[in-house]
């Protein structure tokens, strides 16, 4: 085939489903069909080369040590292939430090790709070395001997049991004594040897077959050393056997004979239970074994089937791949969320390395009796501070073990509040009950401590604050904030402003913080309060009424002029602030159970946050980044006076426990080091690009994992294409399913903003705006979040009962598409969208959204295809002050529907929104306008204007569809089909849900009448569906189905209505289901499909008939691909994004 | 989640314990025989992988009729999880793909041959769409090779597919069996799913072909004549949806009222599983007895006088990292189905 017209894959990620380490610092990785090299110091991949086309990598096989090159069969589906390995590095050349030059290799073929029969489930390199054999073990328990070297089938042996199987392990490495451990579907790990005794029917016989599990064999491994098999099952369990062999005495020798191997017997000692979920393999290691699962984790166990470690932050679901280093020092897996994760497997448990002391008050005096602490802070990693019930202040050294007694004054009884300051001199701050403010200074290094005193209200200090080593905030009666300059020096108090805080139950700041020129503070409340600074107003100039719940704000930073907030509702919120106004961008739950959240932390300049607070009992610190908690300690639960310190990576937590004080020490491991980032943790099922260009390209997905991320894909310094996480966006509470972007009001030239709809499951809609930065940061905004019929009240969301009724909350939004108003009508203002949907309650849902006053305006909504509708896309039609916008929709039984969208609608609908209190049950009692439709006639495609009964509802369904019923041997010509499949009109059909909507119908106030066309191209549902612009009034549709079909129509739009001129169809476009189609330009489609190709088809049109015919076809190893969406960069060249389980880009070129 | 959530977003899950179906399948069935007029004049029928048994209830029902005695019908239905009797269904249980499983259903017809196989067979999805699509081809091959030996000529075979990437390598090897080939997608799989039935008609055998028990038959290569990894050629085999639209859409959310007034009930699964796999282990999950990190230091933090080398606490106190699959929860289980039915019902 000509390739004038080239399709060239450039990048692509999904489950890394092999794993080799070689050496210390190089892990190997297989991810679709390409071999990746990471450089464990450098956390990055160093190379990355295609050596499987078409297959998925499955093993990765070492074959010798030599010097620099390293060889390796590399394996997957029914192909093995053999690479070389190459390092450039003579390690830190010149005994100068390393650079990236220094890692840099090369990943050659040796041995051409081969496809044998049946699929290879494991691969080994047989003894001698120089015989070049490669043992390959095959899906129905067979094996073959196979030279590499000259590509050369020397034998196959196949086993009695011709079963299949889900995996295979050899055991020895010569050929004479070689064991196949076989686990089959039926429960069974069958051991067998290629050199075995053969039945007559010359199928060797199985010497072992090990029962007892109880459901399919994932997983087996075998341990000369300590000759025992272990097994991972689908029934979630991992056996050990451990064998004994009568005449092999000796242990040291690798290779077990083959008679010994029949004389032996094995008893099944440990039935372990871990995982949660099902076993996908398991090694056994000297000490320990290894084993990862379904449910995401990676166990460590002892040979006493003890867990020793777990590890977990690969997110959602499966780990699928696992390699251990020669050393045994650390695990690596690789997960369906595409990371690569390393992790030390350290001789103590994680949680086993914690030391608690408890500190006793002395109990000498009467006076000192009965006394215990009623606050505790850290001043220092050695030093702790308390204030008792009885008014002593002591400071506790923790390594000199030496007490220290710096007050003990009766006023400060019962009651204290008590804050230390964060800069390095040792000061602390008392409040207590008569208004009374003490400050403790230490000075000189022989630390002489000084006081003094100031009364600053009349009655209970509330709370106190430090902003900075120098800045105070108290909270007094009454919500009187006073801001207080401190002079260190001269121990002097200055008060600089006063503010109010407004009324609330606990009537005190609970967190502040200073932001460019705002005093930024939270309640007990939940509420978040800012004011100005040097402004005469005390009231605050913005609110965010009980945002954080109702259970308080419990800390506010400032990082990179964002502010971030965070409260015991399990939550952190990332603010905006300019010119003292703050805007919520973002709000981010920790993860489910963790509800109280004390502070948060900015760690590694702002690449990771790290949360501190209390699950249940314990006590967690959790890494945002690696998705894993750094630290658990039990405490016996929350709500404690509490302090933490760091120093290097030991960890000091100290709490008050009713009468005493606990000092626990730890160390931080960061026990996990991701060489390989993730995307989602399920699979992506919407893709759209946000900026391209012949570098890379800016995308956000959408996943069944309940996410949004976005994320940019460029070359690493090794030249290594790489995708990067810019932001990982929660807020959906079910799968994501569609995404749409359209331009913002706020975009501009050096700006690059634009918004995103975005909706799923349980019928829920959230709208952000994405400003891009430069290619390696993005602010991301959280606009508006919609569900299907909530009505929205100023301020708040409620239901309307009846409408909770009829709409069926577990509703899925199927597809979105929207357009920017004014790009069609320049009259309307930038910030006005139209966004229409595809609802799985078998509606099409129209909404205009502004953007301005961040909401969403319910406008149209129809149940027309009485089927789940599946895609929308609109549809503009530009031609001066005539200008309308058509909607296509396409459902499960392949119809597409047209709407027309007027000004006039809009309009009155916007002006209706914006005078809230002319008729506010408009949008409460129905949030819908009813779309009133008429049919098209059957056959000629025209469109008539009918006006009916508003009070009517009906559907139009077609039902007479024809069936194609091919001929077997009637393959891939190009179908033209000019006879009309078109709807009838059905009126008694789903009357149920007429029915049902007649009631909202009744209480409509306005109604529209609009034009729809319907036309059936496919026999079930259509997945892609795309326009183009052909000349004036004519338009292309193109749309795949579910039924292998393409469709292309070219229709004549105008002021008549809409028309078909002609039609071309492919009935096998694709051999499988297409997911999406794409018009480059009018003559050039792209289609994919779940038969993983991506394909170029050319559009010939004639004045009869549309021709397609496949111009290109690729390959994509991606996955369940779900959806593209593509790019234009240049005249000759196009971005391809492909979602599915992964993501890839491709290039076209030559167009 | 409410017990009827389920019911609201899958309407023929529903609507299989409403009718007292033991899974959603049996809705599958059901279409394909009121487009292909499966069961007229068919006598003998084998169902392959049919565990919970819907497929075998309807076949009992459909051949049958009420009458539990006819001698001239005879089910054998086979599958490697146990199954519920059925009156008038031999009930087999073996792995298919074993000659041994395959040799006791063709001993049920010894001398007579069956009118039609039908198998649903699927794994139990890993979720590497590679492996499962090769096993669930696998499983289609070895339904295939039974049929060989047991399907009267001009007979039907009815099987589950998965619509992946290498598909038309099981086209091209079902031709050579059977004349008419066609891919039908019942209205009651979901339009995201990628399973769909191959219905092969008029068995026909290529002269002098003998069918073989011990070598598995396997699926085509890719070539560059007929059947091209990346070319235009492939074998196409045509694709029909069920013709009945107004039947329900498995993919639409319907309200819990179907009808107007006959209000929503609860019906509880009609049959659960038989011991399936992991039966233990959620036993051992719901009494939070799977095995946690051991931590011989907490121990003895929390009690001092407990000795500091006690590290023999499995199963013990707090391990309260979060729990993937609770987290899992979260997620809606209809929309991660491949092969929904079995795992469905036993939900429930
Ligand atoms: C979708 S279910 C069948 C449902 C069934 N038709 C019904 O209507 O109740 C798929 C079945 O295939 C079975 N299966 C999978 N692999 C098998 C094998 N190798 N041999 C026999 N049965 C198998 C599974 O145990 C499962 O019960």
């Amino acid at each position: 085939m000509e390739q004038k017209h080239a399709i060239q894959g450039d990048f692509m990620t999904g489950p890394v489903t092999a794993l080799h380490t070689v050496g210390d610092n190089i892990v190997l990785a297989g991810i679709g069909s390409y071999l990746h090299s990471f450089v464990i110091s450098e956390q990055k991949s160093n190379s990355c080369l295609l050596v499987l086309p078409c297959r998925c990598i499955h093993g990765i096989r070492e074959f010798t040590n030599e010097t620099d090159v390293h060889t390796f069969a590399v394996f997957g589906e029914k192909c093995v292939t053999v690479v070389d390995y190459h390092s450039a590095a003579q390690s830190g050349k010149n005994g100068g430090p390393l650079d990236h030059s220094d890692y840099s290799i090369t990943i050659t073929t040796r041995a051409q790709m081969t496809e044998f029969e049946d699929w290879i489930w494991d691969a080994v390199f047989l003894k001698p070395k120089d015989s070049c054999h490669l043992a390959l073990a095959l899906g129905h328990n067979s094996v073959i001997l196979w030279d590499w070297k000259h590509a050369r089938l020397v034998e196959k042996v196949s086993c009695v049991e011709s079963c299949i199987l889900y995996c295979a392990k050899f055991i020895n490495t010569q050929w004479d004594c070689l064991i196949l451990a076989a686990g089959t579907v039926f429960n069974e790990i069958l051991l067998w040897s290629p050199k075995g005794q053969r039945s007559q029917s010359g199928h060797v016989n199985v010497i072992k077959s090990l029962k007892g599990h109880q459901g399919v064999i994932f997983s087996v491994d075998f341990s000369h050393q300590k000759q025992m098999m272990c097994s991972a099952s689908d029934d979630r369990s991992i056996r050990l056997w451990q064998f004994s062999f009568d005449n092999h005495s000796n242990l040291h020798e690798t290779e077990i004979p083959l008679e010994s191997w029949e004389n032996s017997s094995y008893t099944c000692v440990h039935v372990l239970y871990g995982h949660s979920a099902r076993v996908w393999d398991v090694r056994l290691l000297t000490c320990k074994l290894v084993s990862v699962g379904e449910d995401s984790t990676c166990c460590v166990w002892n040979y006493e089937g003890d867990v020793l470690q777990k590890f977990k932050g690969h997110r959602g679901k499966s780990i699928w791949s696992l390699s251990v280093d020669e050393k045994e020092r650390y695990v690596v897996t690789g997960g369906g969320d595409a990371s690569v994760r390393l992790w030390y497997l350290s001789s103590r448990s994680e949680r086993s390395n914690y030391i608690t002391q408890s500190l006793q008050l002395q109990q000498t005096s009467s006076e000192k009796e009965d006394d215990y602490p009623r606050s505790v802070s850290l001043l220092s990693y050695n030093e702790i501070i308390i204030i008792t019930n009885k008014g002593f202040l002591y400071l506790h050294d923790i390594e000199k073990e030496r007490w220290l007694t710096l007050m003990n004054d009766p006023d400060y009884r019962s009651y204290t509040v008590m804050s230390v300051a964060p800069a390095q001199q040792s000061c602390v701050v008392l409040g207590n009950i008569h208004g009374k403010l003490r400050i403790f200074l230490a000075e000189g290094s022989q630390p002489v401590w000084k006081s003094k005193d100031w009364n600053i209200y009349d009655g209970k200090i509330m709370s106190i604050h430090w902003l900075s080593g120098t800045r105070l905030l108290t909270t007094g009666p009454e919500g009187g904030i006073k801001l207080w300059n401190f002079d260190v020096d001269t121990l002097n108090l200055e008060l600089d402003e006063q503010y109010i805080l407004p009324e609330c139950k606990q009537r005190w700041v609970s967190a502040a913080s200073l932001s460019h020129g705002s005093l930024i503070c939270g309640d007990r409340g939940g509420t978040i309060h800012i004011y100005q600074l040097g402004s005469e107003f005390r009231n605050p100039s913005q609110s965010f009424p009980k945002i954080h719940g109702k259970t308080g704000v419990t800390n506010i930073i400032c990082h990179k002029g964002n502010v971030y907030t965070s409260g015991r509702d399990g939550c952190y919120r990332v603010f905006s602030h300019d010119d003292g106004h703050m805007t919520l961008l973002n709000t981010h739950r920790v993860y489910k159970g963790f509800e109280w959240i004390d502070k948060l932390q900015i760690a590694d300049d702002g690449a990771d946050y790290h949360i501190f607070g209390f699950q249940s009992s314990d006590f967690v610190l959790w890494s945002v980044n690696r998705n894993q908690k750094l630290l658990q300690i039990p405490c016996g639960g929350g709500h404690r006076s509490w302090d933490c310190s760091f120093r290097g990576d030991h960890f000091r937590f100290v709490y008050q426990k009713t009468r005493e004080v606990v000092v626990c020490d730890t160390r931080l491991e960061q026990n996990q080091l991701k060489l390989k980032n993730a995307l989602h943790g399920r699979e992506i099922t919407c893709v759209k690009i946000l900026d391209a260009n012949t570098e890379g390209c800016i995308v956000a997905t959408g996943s069944e994992d309940t996410s949004v991320q976005i994320s940019a894909i460029r070359c690493n310094e090794f030249g290594v294409k790489e995708i990067v996480c810019l932001e990982h966006l929660s807020g959906h509470i079910s799968s994501v399913r569609a995404l749409s972007l359209s331009p913002s009001s706020k975009d501009s030239i050096n700006k690059k903003s634009t918004l995103m709809f975005s909706a799923g499951g349980r019928a829920q809609l959230l709208v952000w705006r994405l400003t891009i930065r430069d290619s390696t940061s993005i602010v991301t905004e959280n606009l508006c979040m919609h569900m299907i019929g909530q009505t929205q009240k100023k301020g708040k969301t409620r239901m309307w009962k009846l409408q909770q009724i009829k709409l069926n909350p577990e509703t899925r939004f199927m597809d979105l598409s929207s357009v920017q108003l004014s790009s069609v009508w320049s009259d309307f203002p930038a910030h006005l969208h139209l966004l229409a949907s595809a609802c799985s309650d078998a509606f099409v849902r129209f909404y205009i959204f502004t953007e301005e006053k961040k909401e969403l305006i319910p406008f149209l909504e129809s149940s027309l295809h009485e089927h789940c509708v599946l895609k929308v896309c609109c549809l503009k039609r530009q031609c001066g002050s005539d200008s309308v916008i058509y909607i296509l929709s396409a459902a499960t039984d392949g119809c597409i529907a047209f709407w027309k969208v007027n000004k006039k609608d809009i309009h009155e609908t916007v002006k209706k929104f914006s005078q809230p209190n002319l008729d506010n049950r408009i949008f409460e009692t129905c949030s819908f306008v009813k779309c009133d439709i008429h049919e098209s006639s059957a056959n000629n495609f025209n469109l008539r204007e009918d006006l009916l009964d508003k009070e009517s509802m009906w559907g139009v369904l077609p039902s007479n569809h024809k069936q194609h019923i091919l001929k077997s041997d009637d393959r891939n010509d190009s179908q033209c089909s000019d006879e009309g499949q078109v709807s009838n009109k059905e009126q008694d059909s789903g009357m149920s849900v007429a029915n049902m909507e007649s009631n909202s119908s009744k209480e409509n106030s306005i109604q529209r009448t609009k034009h729809v066309f319907f036309m059936k191209h496919h026999q079930s549902g259509v997945n892609g569906l795309d326009y183009i612009h052909l000349q004036d009034d004519d338009y292309l549709i193109a749309s795949g189905g579910d039924d292998n079909a393409l469709v292309v129509t070219s229709v004549r739009i105008n002021s008549e209505g809409v028309k078909v001129i002609t039609t071309g169809s492919y009935l096998c476009a694709h051999s499988t289901e297409i997911t999406g189609v794409k018009f480059l330009s009018p003559s050039k489609l792209i289609s994919v499909s779940i038969d993983q190709r991506l394909i170029l088809w050319s559009v010939n049109i004639t004045e009869s008939r549309i021709q397609l015919q496949q111009m290109s076809c690729k390959f994509v190893c991606v996955a369940d691909i779900s959806n593209i969406d593509c790019q234009k960069l240049n005249n000759d060249l196009f971005t391809v994004v492909i979602s599915g389980e992964g993501l890839a880009t491709c290039q076209i070129h030559g167009i | 989640m409410g017990k009827s959530s389920k019911d609201k977003r899958d309407v023929y899950y529903r609507l299989a314990k409403e009718e007292g179906w033991r899974a959603r399948s049996a809705f599958k069935l059901l279409q394909i025989n009121e487009d292909f007029n499966l069961f007229e004049g068919v006598k003998k029928v084998v169902d392959l992988c049919a565990a919970p048994g819907s497929w075998s209830q309807v076949l009992a029902r459909k051949l049958r009729g009420g009458d539990v005695k006819n001698d001239d019908v005879k089910i054998v239905a086979v599958d490697l999880q146990a199954m519920a009797p059925i009156p008038g269904v031999i009930q087999l249980q073996g792995d298919i793909t074993k000659k041994s499983t395959a040799q006791e259903i063709i001993s049920h017809f010894e001398g007579e041959k069956a009118d039609l196989v039908v198998c649903d067979g699927a794994p139990d999805v890993t979720g590497l769409h590679d492996i499962d699509e090769y096993i669930q081809a696998q499983l289609l091959l070895a339904a295939l090779n039974i049929t060989t030996h047991v399907l009267r000529t001009g007979g039907t075979f009815v099987a589950k597919i998965f619509r992946g990437k290498d598909v038309t390598l099981l086209y091209s090897q079902l031709r050579i069996f059977f004349p008419l080939v066609a891919i039908f997608k019942p209205r009651s799989s979901r339009n995201s799913s990628i399973e769909a039935f191959v219905v092969c008609q008029n068995y026909s055998p290529p002269a002098g072909y003998i069918p073989n028990m011990s070598n598995p038959l396997l699926d085509h290569k890719y070539d560059t004549d007929y059947n091209n990894l990346e070319g235009p050629n492939r074998v196409i085999v045509p694709f029909l949806a069920c013709g009945d639209l107004s039947g329900f859409d498995s993919d639409r959310t319907y309200p819990l009222n179907l009808e107007d007034g006959k209000d929503y009930v609860y019906h509880p699964p009609t049959q659960g599983p038989i011991k399936p796999p992991y039966e233990e282990a959620c036993q051992l999950r719901k009494t939070d007895q799977l095995a946690k990190v051991v931590d011989p230091k907490k121990a003895s933090s929390e009690s001092s006088d407990k000795s500091k080398g006690d590290t023999t606490t499995k199963g013990s106190s707090i391990d309260s990292l979060p729990d993937c699959l609770d987290e899992d929860l979260e997620f809606d289980p209809s929309e991660q189905d491949v092969l929904e039915d079995l795992t469905e019902l036993q939900i429930g």
